[in-house]
């Protein structure tokens, strides 16, 4: 089974090789033995391929072998031929072996030889048979004459080499060598040159088809070793040959080496070499039929034919072959280093730059072979690296960019370090330098005695542990001052002093010396006295703090014996002993009455130096200031006499002036003042101060002295008599034990052993150590470890000082150095822990903190030898005094080292080191320097690095405009707006490329929008036109603007910013339902009998156009129209009738007898979009069929089709039912033919009905039947009902009892539907307790998964954005007193009166408001103040409303028809068991027995405590049950298992304020109103004179009255109004109705008014009334009535 | 053509080619989408802004190359350079269960200087956010994709995506434009007149 897989294989080799040979054959290098080889071992394939398997394979076998042998015989000539005897017989089996195959050759050359079979199979380009088989012969002909006549076959086989085409150019190149050959074979090998060329070319062509022999394949050939050739070749097809040898001349081909082949090949090579006799022996041996010779020998072939079987055998080129070969190409960079000249620039010599003083940094560090390998890499290439070396040869790298050391910036203040920023000082490692060992000593030796540690304060203190600690060092400061005893030493002081003063002043009694002598002693007083002062001063101070300190210290002792009081056990063994040493009364008093006189004694002398002499001396000053003064004036008085008699003289004289002047200036001069007296030295007040001081300061007379003692020898409560908290503080004090290290230049040298905290929290260590050094002791570190059970931890490091040379261990006193740890530690027993804050005394109103601190007592010291020789180094000595010196190299490198860690802070000494240690100013390592080194040599210095950071520093010079040119540039501005998506702006398209295109009005919109803005935010009185604002309206307006502002940016924000749901849509995980659902579908009918229902396929965004929308209506039918009645006119003029039939009769109504009490009615429905209006056809009667479909083209907002403008577009659908009326026109002229009958046509507004787009655009469609909105008085028509005997009329009657009302059917959608914007991500921020927010996630996922289209809440979102519970929003609050006085609050007019109060608060969608963000819910003082909300707030504001009537009221989250969810209003009265809805937005309300209520279904109840989801499965609320206590119809939110808390606080008022409707405003706004609908309604009837009736206009005012009467109590029937109404106008034919609203601006009455199309009646003779009413409720809620009618006066008219 | 307007208000760029190739390693049918997108100072005057193209094997060669030859044409009118029209291509193609999936995004800008552009459009597509959501997209035949593919066009928002890159297409753009040096936006230098053949990699 692998012959035919063996088959292929073989000829993909050979096909490799035909393709290696032809690419060969360019190489001239290639010796004649490859030729020969190549061109055998081709010949031998083709046999192969022509043969029959065995045979086949054996001639593989045997060509291999030839092929290995001759091309060895070059290279081992010379090796042994010991065995050649032995091998010839082998050899010539071997070469006898082709000969049995080639008589099968006969039968393969026939046609129908199985060879055409394989060759069919295989396809292959040799597939022709006969220039194969021509060719094949020619070939062994060819060699065969080779052999036979080429001796020198190396001179024959050069030229075969050459190229094809050299060849075929040297035709003649057979004749030099060959020239026996004659002319035929020429031309024949012409001949053959060519078909081989086809040969080649569909050869290359297949090839390329199959793409099979690559170069990899060939490639494959000569290396690989192919085992199935091994496989194959065991086969029996040669019992001659030994068993060996099969495998032998394969392994030759690969590895030549071998011995067996080296045996066999002498002998071959040499047969081949001489006579070749084997090939002739071979073909001569055949019998082969003499045409075949002939073929061959015709078919010599010639260099061509090789060519095509150019094939190689596996080459082998000897390993030091393949290293030459593999030097040449291949480049093996060396490990080495290279030769430095190479590297450098031509100048032969290293420039080292660092050596020349330059800054070089320390540059990152490489392995040395790496970097050897890439210098060497580098120096290969052509240009030999230059630009890669630097001058000093080496390779240019950049420095290190990474900081080693992590840096932060400095903290002023130590104490309060946050935890979180607190810096962590790491030693920094340092590399060995040489100057850090000590010259030759050995023998240094430093001792370090570590003697007790002292816990001023320790986390596992307790309270008293703490006060015991502030008071033992309160007890050391007062012992030490004791000791020192200043307060003796000061008396003795000041009494020696006093003993001087006294023995100098008696001296100067005795004798009287001379002045100077005077003088002398003067001084000396002098300074006595002062001295007495200081001292005296001094002794205060001292007894003063003295006494302090006692105080404290006893102060301290009270509240510990305070504490142990407290908490009943002892914990220190502190105890304060008072000595109070007595003294004598008398004496003492006497002693300080002495030191009382001795003061007051010296203080009149102080005040004689001090005061009394200086006055003296000014005193004297003064007399004789003043006698000078006198002498002066005097002089001054002569001469001014002299003056006045010589004063002509005086004129002409010039000198005399000069004298005159200087008698002025002398006049000038002031007499001096007198010095004031000194007040008296005051003996009295003296000594009372003096007293004061001294009772103040000093021991009082006859007080006991009193001395302090503190003794540890109170006793120490036991563990078993302390609370649990203290012993477990004392059970973790004794596990923790304290650890020393000491580090010597950050490595450790020793630790002592672990001692456990003690009650005293002293730790008395007592060891010292020797340490040997040999090196600079820099640092002398100890670490504090605490040992808890597990680890230690480091609690605080303290540095020791290095002693002097001079300190020995002889002379060395134990010192304190304080440590103190920032650790923060907090234990929940009694423990007072550490940097935590805790209260001290449980009065203390704040808490202190304290960190762990305390004291080592330790000393370090330098050792002593046996001969007392100080053990230190020599050089230490200069060290401290001067902080560069050169005995320590890193001293000028590490200031840390160099002036010690705590003064590092310090920047003068940091400075000061900086300057001195000359650092290098190019280092950057030193950049947090620089600003140092610059200190006092400004100008030439560094500049000051700026501590402040710039953003955008270079600005500045990209601002190509100023700010004020770029406001000015409009186009730019315009850019501007609409980047930041201002409305008016956003959807801007193509703003023109030129500032002149753009026009000033592009900005009108934007501008009075934004005065608008800025007029709403001034004040009131400001304000240009207040026409229609009332103060309070105004208020609204800017409340509005601002909540909608707040609202608006929070969200755009918001929308900004996107999550991954927004970005990508990835299918979420799915979970069980799902997948069970997704298992579940593929066995699903194909054809359900019930289909369900799919969504249309909703429309993106960016595939609509303009036009593209359409609003579809399909209108069904109506219900229970009003009819027409005859008009009070016509029946009242029964003599009309008889002109009637002249066809002057006002009113013909179609379809209706003249004497019918009723008419019927041609109602049509009109609908109406923005501006648009389409009509049905016009049907007929009170219950109506349309069945019509209307289409109305969407226009989006500025064509933007996406959810974003779509969601703000606030048009509204309006459904107008008319009644259509043709009546015949009086004629105008009478002498008209009077065949001529002229018809006009007049629609009758009969009702509206509208919706918001926004509510078909979220719910895709809106269906059902809708009771329409008719005014209240409809003139000319009824809406009683006819008492009609045919059986659909009954039908009808009774479907119009059960409801009061006309209805329309009808089904609105939108085509394509559009895909309303996906709701904002539900998450809010909120104030709630987080299982309460948990608990309403997991709520309404409850209720979702049971009813996904139930109209359910727990949390809403308020204006602020936050997620309130819903529950919080319903709380009583009282409506309006107007609406409930005079009335009893349960009854249902009030209940009405107060649903109309909030059905007249204006309704507006939030999608609209808040464009379309959200749902958002305003509390009722929001609502109230902002005048407008949709359903919930409306249904809220009632719902509390009703439940401060008393009231049984809930809220209810449902459907309804119009609006989609919404909230009503549930009230419950128990007594009659009546449920009624209020639509609070209309105030209409319903029986819930009701069917055709708009409420569609009850998906939730609120109340003020609960949520109640409606699990019935019937969800219409007239089949629901209100059992809210039965769980299984409704499931409540707070529940037994998560109980309502009952404190949660409701987010409405109590009270809301109503502020007083504003009459004045009122009546303003009425006539406002009315004289813009006269306006108007002029304006819409352009072609036609619009009279008013006035007369009428005071009756409608009337009327309106009370209609706003009835409207609001219901009370009144409405009745007679018409015949009141028509008895007061006369004879008139009317039409007309009254219409009431919310106000919302005097624009909405308008287009409300508008709508009922009254103003297109164009009969001639119509007059006009108009009336407008305003009803003012509290809080500026208004409802406007206006009532329209067109009016004929048909006695006017004589008609 | 009327004469020419000395005083333009609107700048042309027409942008001429063809979607030539692409190379996606591991799928073997493929078509892909294109999208013009472009700033709201842009129209479209004449030409396609969107298209879908054939579905293309790889070529069974060593190339393995998906060809297209798919023309773009489209001319745009515009006032202002802000919102430069991109081009944006996403790839569809089945998996293994012959599913279509998704197989890359990828947007250029059309480039802005005339002359023969040969560009040369990275393509990626979201990474599933978690190795079970990977397996069950796979198992689904649901991947992650991007909920518009304009949003490859635009920054906002891509900071929460995370993305693999899928392979790149070859797109040939010969642009012209017109009056552009006349309201001030030069984009050929002064001293060049024939604009060489430019080499834009992907952006």
């Amino acid at each position: 089974m692998a012959e035919p897989l063996l088959k292929e294989k073989l000829r993909a080799r050979r096909r490799a090789m035909n393709i290696t040979a032809q690419s060969d054959i360019n190489n001239e290098a290639v010796s004649s033995v490859d030729d020969t080889l190549t061109q055998n071992l081709a010949e031998h394939l083709e046999e192969v391929e022509s043969e029959e398997d065995g045979n086949r394979l054996r001639s593989l076998m045997e060509s291999r072998r030839e092929a290995s042998k001759r091309k060895l015989d070059a290279e081992e000539q010379e090796e042994s031929q010991a065995n050649v005897g032995d091998s010839e017989e082998y050899v010539d089996d071997i070469l006898s072996t082709p000969r049995t195959p080639l008589p099968s050759r006969g039968p393969s050359r026939g046609p129908a030889s199985p060879r055409t079979d394989t060759e069919s199979r295989s396809s292959t380009p040799f597939g022709k048979a006969t220039p194969r088989s021509t060719l094949r012969s020619r070939l062994q002909a060819k060699i065969q004459k080779n052999k036979m006549t080429g001796t020198s076959t190396s001179e024959e086989f050069k030229p075969r080499t050459r190229r094809l085409r050299d060849r075929m150019q040297l035709s003649t190149r057979f004749d030099e060598t060959v020239k026996t050959e004659s002319l035929i074979k020429e031309t024949q090998l012409l001949e053959r040159i060519e078909s081989k060329l086809k040969w080649k070319q569909a050869a290359e062509k297949a090839r390329q088809e199959t793409g099979q022999p690559t170069e990899t394949d060939c490639f494959d050939f000569f290396t690989k070793q192919y085992e199935d050739v091994e496989i194959v070749e065991p086969k029996p097809a040669e019992p001659v040959e030994p068993p060996h040898p099969p495998e032998e001349p394969d392994a030759v081909a690969e590895e030549p080496q071998e011995p067996s082949p080296d045996t066999e090949q002498p002998d071959t090579i040499e047969q081949q070499a001489t006579e070749t006799p084997p090939p002739t022996a071979t073909e001569g041996g055949q019998a082969v039929p003499e045409q075949q010779k002939l073929l061959i020998e015709d078919l010599v072939p010639k260099e061509l034919d090789y060519r095509l079987y150019d094939v190689y055998a596996a080459e082998y080129g000897g390993y030091q072959n393949q290293v030459d070969k593999e030097n040449l190409n291949y480049f093996i960079p060396s490990m080495l280093p290279s030769d430095i000249s190479k590297k450098v620039e031509d100048s032969a010599r290293p420039r080292y730059l660092e050596d020349e003083g330059f800054y070089v940094g320390r540059k990152p560090e490489i392995g040395l072979q790496n970097k050897n390998i890439l210098e060497n890499r580098l120096l290969r290439q052509p240009d030999n690296g230059r630009g890669w070396f630097g001058a000093d040869g080496e390779i240019e790298i950049l420095p290190d960019p990474i900081k080693q050391v992590a840096t932060k910036p400095w903290v002023e203040a130590v104490e309060e370090v946050d935890p979180s920023i607190e810096t962590v000082y790491v030693k920094a490692y340092e590399y060995l330098v040489e100057g850090k060992y000590l010259q030759g000593s050995e023998e240094n030796e430093l001792q370090v005695d570590i003697g007790t540690v002292i816990y001023h304060h320790h986390a596992l203190m307790s309270r008293e542990h703490v006060m015991a600690s502030n008071l033992s060092q309160c007890y050391d400061e007062y012992i030490q001052k004791r000791h020192k005893n200043y307060v003796n030493f000061y008396i003795d002081k000041l009494a020696a002093l006093r003993r001087a003063v006294a023995t100098i002043l008696s001296s100067h009694d005795e004798s009287l010396s001379t002045e100077v002598a005077a003088s002398v002693r003067e001084t000396r007083v002098h300074d006595f006295m002062s001295e007495i002062r200081r001292t005296s001063r001094q002794l205060n101070e001292a007894e003063s703090s003295e006494r302090d300190l006692m105080r404290r210290i006893i102060e301290e002792w009270r509240e510990i014996k305070a504490v142990r009081d407290v908490q009943g056990f002892t914990n220190t063994s502190l105890k304060l002993t008072v000595k109070r040493e007595e003294v004598n009364q008398q004496q003492d008093m006497q002693r300080w009455e002495d030191e009382v006189e001795n003061q007051v004694e010296e203080k009149r002398d102080e005040y004689e130096i001090s005061v009394i002499k200086p006055y003296q001396e000014s005193l004297r000053k003064y007399q004789s200031q003043l006698q000078d003064w006198k002498k002066n004036r005097a002089k001054i008085k002569q001469q001014r006499k002299k003056l006045q008699r010589g004063s002509k003289e005086n004129l002409l004289d010039s000198t005399n002036t000069e004298t005159d002047e200087e008698i002025t200036i002398a006049e000038n001069v002031d007499k001096p003042q007198k010095p004031e007296k000194p007040e008296a030295f005051d003996v009295e007040r003296v000594r009372v101060e003096i007293k004061n001081t001294l009772l103040e300061h000093r021991r009082n007379p006859g007080e006991p002295k009193l001395s302090l003692e503190l003794a540890h020898t109170a006793s120490v409560s036991t563990n078993a008599t302390v609370p649990a908290t203290e012993s477990m503080r004392r059970k973790a004090m004794q596990k923790t034990s304290i650890v020393l290290k000491l580090l010597l230049n950050g490595k450790e040298v020793f630790q002592t052993e672990a001692k456990n905290l003690t009650s005293d929290f002293k730790l008395h260590f007592g060891s010292i150590f020797r340490i040997r050094i040999t090196q600079w002791p820099e640092s002398l570190k100890v670490q504090f470890l605490e040992a808890g059970l597990v680890m230690k931890t480091l609690l605080s490091e303290v540095y020791l000082t290095v002693p002097d040379t001079n300190v020995h261990s002889g002379n060395v006193q134990l010192t304190a150095c304080n440590f103190t740890s920032e650790r923060v530690e907090v234990f929940d027993h009694e423990a007072v822990g550490s940097n935590t804050p805790f209260k001290l005394h449980p009065t203390d109103t704040a808490p202190t903190s304290c960190n762990t601190r305390g004291q080592l007592i330790s000393s370090v010291s330098w050792g002593l030898d046996e001969n007392g020789k100080v053990l230190a180094p020599k050089g230490l000595t200069q060290v401290g005094a001067d902080p560069l010196s050169v005995v320590n190299p890193m001293k000028t490198v590490d200031p840390v080292s160099a002036i010690g860690a705590d003064r590092i802070q310090d920047p003068e000494s940091l400075s000061k080191w900086v300057q001195d240690s000359r650092l290098d100013p190019n280092d950057p390592e030193n950049a947090a320097f620089i600003p140092f080194m610059s200190g006092d040599q400004e100008g030439q210095g560094f500049l000051y690095a700026p501590d402040y950071f710039r953003l955008e520093q270079l600005q500045e010079e990209f601002n190509f405009l100023s700010d004020e040119e770029f406001e000015r540039l409009n186009r730019l501005r315009l850019l501007e707006l609409r980047d930041k998506e201002v409305a008016e702006f956003r959807n801007m398209t193509l703003i023109p490329s030129q500032e002149h295109e753009i026009m000033d009005s592009a900005f009108t919109v934007y501008e009075r929008r934004l005065k608008e803005k800025k007029s709403l935010q001034l004040p009131t009185d400001q304000r240009p036109e207040t026409a229609t604002m009332s103060a309070h309206r105004l208020e609204v307006l800017r409340y509005r603007q601002l909540v909608k502002d707040a609202v608006l940016h929070r969200f755009y924000t918001a929308r900004h910013h996107y999550t991954l749901q927004d970005m990508v849509h990835e299918q979420q995980v799915p979970d069980i339902s799902t997948l069970g659902a997704s298992v579940a579908k593929a066995f699903e009918p194909r054809r359900p009998l019930k289909p369900v229902k799919k969504d249309r396929k909703k429309a993106t965004a960016q595939s609509l156009t303009q036009g593209s929308v359409n609003i579809l209506v399909n209108i069904v039918r109506g219900y229970n129209l009003p009819v027409r009645v005859a008009t009070h006119a016509t029946a009242q003029e029964p003599t009309n009738t008889g002109r009637r039939f002249g066809g002057v009769e006002s009113m013909i109504h179609l379809g209706s007898a003249p004497t019918a009490k009723t008419f019927e009615v041609n109602p049509f429905v009109a609908i109406s979009f923005q501006d648009q209006v389409i009509t049905t056809s016009v049907s007929e009667g009170r219950n109506p069929s349309w069945n019509e479909e209307l289409k109305i083209p969407f226009a989006a907002p500025n064509n933007d089709f996406s959810s974003g403008s779509l969601q703000a577009v606030d048009d509204v659908i309006f459904v107008h039912l008319f009644d259509r009326t043709i009546e015949e026109a009086s004629a105008q002229h009478e002498d008209d033919d009077p065949t001529l009958i002229v018809h006009r046509i007049q629609d009758h507004w009969l009702g509206t009905w509208k919706l918001p787009f926004s509510t078909v655009y979220h719910q895709g469609k809106v269906e059902g039947t809708f009771k329409l909105k008719v005014p209240p008085v409809l003139l000319g028509y009824s809406k009683d009902v006819q008492q009609t005997t045919d059986p659909s009329g009954q039908l009808d009657q009774q479907f119009a009892q059960q409801t009061s009302g006309t209805f329309l059917s009808l089904f609105i959608t939108l085509d394509p539907i559009l895909k309303p914007a996906e709701a904002p991500r539900p998450k809010f921020e909120s104030q709630e307790n987080e299982t309460t927010l948990k608990m309403c996630g997991l709520f309404m996922e409850e209720c979702t998964k049971k009813f996904p289209n139930r109209n359910v809440k727990a949390t809403v979102v308020d204006l602020k954005g936050e997620a309130v519970l819903i529950t919080r929003y319903v709380h009583p609050i009282q409506p309006p007193p107007e609406l409930t006085e005079g009335s009893d609050p349960q009854s249902l007019s009030t209940a009405e009166r107060v649903a109309r109060y909030v059905s007249l608060i204006p309704f507006e969608s939030d999608n609209v408001a808040y464009a379309g963000i959200c749902d958002l819910w305003s509390t009722c003082d929001q609502f109230v103040h902002m005048l407008s909300g949709d359903e919930e707030e409306h249904a809220v504001l009632l719902l509390n409303f009703f439940l401060a009537l008393g009231k049984k009221a809930y809220l209810l989250l449902g459907n309804a028809v119009p609006e989609g969810s919404t909230a009503y209003v549930l009230t419950v009265n128990e007594a009659t068991r009546e449920r009624t809805f209020w639509n609070a937005s209309t105030g209409r309300y319903y029986d819930h027995k009701d069917n055709f209520s708009p409420l569609q279904s009850i998906g939730a109840l609120v109340n003020d405590q609960n949520i109640w989801f409606n699990l019935q499965t019937l969800e219409k609320p007239s089949r629901t049950r209100f059992n809210l206590l039965n769980t299984s119809d409704w499931k409540p939110f707070f529940s037994s298992k998560f109980p309502n808390p009952g404190t949660l606080p409701t987010v409405q008022p109590d009270i809301l304020h109503y502020s007083p409707a504003d009459r004045a405003f009122v009546s303003g706004l009425t006539d406002q109103i009315e004289r813009t609908l006269k306006e108007r309604i002029a304006s819409w009837r352009p072609r036609h004179v619009t009279r008013w009736n006035r007369s009428s206009n005071a009756i409608l005012g009337q009327i309106l009255r009370v209609l706003e009467a009835t409207a609001a109590r219901r009370t009144a029937g409405d009745s007679n109004q018409e015949s009141e109404l028509l008895n007061q106008l006369g004879d008139v034919r009317f039409t007309g109705f009254p219409m009431d609203m919310p106000y919302i601006s005097v624009e909405q009455v308008v287009s409300a008014v508008r709508s009922t199309e009254v103003h297109k009646i164009v009969d001639p003779n119509v007059e006009f009334s108009l009336a407008v009413y305003i009803h003012p409720y509290p809080a500026s809620v208004l409802a406007v009535w206006v009532y329209v009618a067109a009016i004929v006066n048909r006695r006017r008219h004589n008609l | 053509m009327t004469g020419v307007n000395p005083n333009p208000a609107v700048f042309l760029v027409m942008a001429n080619g063809q979607i030539k190739t692409a190379e996606f390693p591991d799928c073997d049918e493929l078509y892909c989408r294109f999208m013009f997108v472009h700033g709201q100072d842009w129209v479209v005057t004449s030409g396609l802004e969107e298209g879908i193209s054939q579905f293309t094997h790889k070529s069974h060669d060593e190339r393995q190359l998906f060809v297209w030859n798919f023309p773009l044409n489209v001319t745009y009118k515009s006032t202002n350079p802000y919102g430069w029209p991109q081009l944006v291509i996403s790839c569809y193609g089945p998996d293994a269960f012959g599913r279509e999936i998704v197989r890359g995004y990828g947007s250029v800008h059309i480039p802005i200087t005339p002359g023969k552009h040969e560009l040369d459009i990275p393509m990626y597509v979201p990474v599933s956010t978690s190795r079970f959501q990977k397996f069950t997209s796979w198992f689904m035949g649901r991947r992650p994709e991007f909920v518009d593919p304009k949003v490859v066009s635009q920054g906002e928002g891509r900071d929460v995506t995370r993305v693999r890159s899928q392979g790149h297409v070859k797109v040939c753009l010969n642009i012209v434009t017109r009056d552009m040096k006349k309201l001030g936006y030069d984009v050929t230098p002064s001293d060049v007149t024939s604009v060489p053949v430019g080499v834009n990699a992907g952006i």
